[in-house]
């Protein structure tokens, strides 16, 4: 993974193709895994590079943390979620010489199985809902304050401090978009912006309920 | 015995871009279409911060 937008499109267990197809490793006649280890520093570079500008831009004391073991969950079960009918389909295919037609084509009612995301290519927007559903749940970024704090930025920060986890994870997946010429505008709107983090937050939200709420906010980049 | 409804209708009474059909025979493929460029870390970062920052404005002050 050596762009940031293969984070949102390629699978971050198995290695592939540039063109996505699934890579089989002749002794196990699966998928070859990939490195997760520089997957994560990659990202981490990124999400330091980002919040050290924000944080000297605005001359705050802040200490920004990862957990690797969380968002290393966070990607795995992000990639579970959307890169199963793919997982599904690569390796039946790989079988096709050992199955008639009719096998293939009933193994492959994906409806059937209580999958999650029921297609082998999602929506940019499902995928996003999905990855914003993992970051809340899981809550891999986290943040120290030191103790000498000034209040007025803390009021002026107050998202960024009270919800740091869901900041990060915001700007990680508008990292991972930047490549692909998209955006999410909803930090244009600092209410909106707002609730949006504290119910990332604090609420229970569903991939369906994030996906029909972030589809009118994904827009092309400059 | 739960099988979809859409697979008991007879496809031939369907025009061919009836919804219908669209449905039973769903194109794959991402639907807002978009480039994928080859960015450097370093892009990202400043394309990325300045875009929070803008929306942050620049002073602090209440």
């Amino acid at each position: 993974m050596s762009n940031c937008s293969d984070i949102l499109l390629q699978d971050y267990l198995y290695q592939q193709h540039p063109d996505y197809t699934y890579i089989f490793d002749s002794n196990t006649n699966d998928f070859k895994l990939r490195d997760r280890n520089m997957c994560i520093d990659s990202i981490f570079d990124i999400l330091n590079g980002i919040c050290k500008k924000i944080i000297t831009h605005y001359k705050l004391g802040l200490n920004t943390n990862c957990d690797a073991v969380r968002l290393d969950q966070v990607l795995y079960k992000y990639s579970r979620d959307v890169f199963g009918v793919t997982r599904l389909n690569a390796r039946v295919n790989n079988l096709k010489s050992h199955l008639t037609e009719k096998d293939r084509k009933n193994l492959l009612q994906c409806f059937d199985y209580g999958m999650k995301i029921d297609s082998a290519s999602p929506y940019v927007h499902r995928r996003i809902a999905v990855l914003f559903y993992w970051l809340s749940a899981l809550k891999p970024f986290s943040v120290v304050l030191p103790v000498n704090a000034i209040s007025k930025i803390e009021d002026k920060l107050k998202h960024m401090v009270d919800f740091h986890n869901e900041y990060i994870s915001y700007i990680f997946v508008e990292s991972a978009l930047q490549p692909l010429t998209l955006k999410l505008n909803i930090h244009d709107n600092k209410d909106l912006f707002y609730y949006f983090l504290y119910d990332l937050h604090y609420r229970k939200l569903s991939r369906s309920s994030l996906e029909a709420f972030i589809y009118p906010y994904l827009c092309k980049s400059n | 015995m739960y099988k979809r409804e859409i697979d008991f209708m007879d496809e031939s009474q369907f025009p061919i871009k009836s919804e219908y059909k669209c449905k039973k025979n769903p194109v794959k493929g991402l639907s807002q279409p978009f480039e994928n460029k080859k960015l450097t870390k370093e892009e990202i970062i400043n394309a990325v911060s300045k875009m929070m920052i803008d929306s942050l404005g620049e002073s602090l002050d209440v």
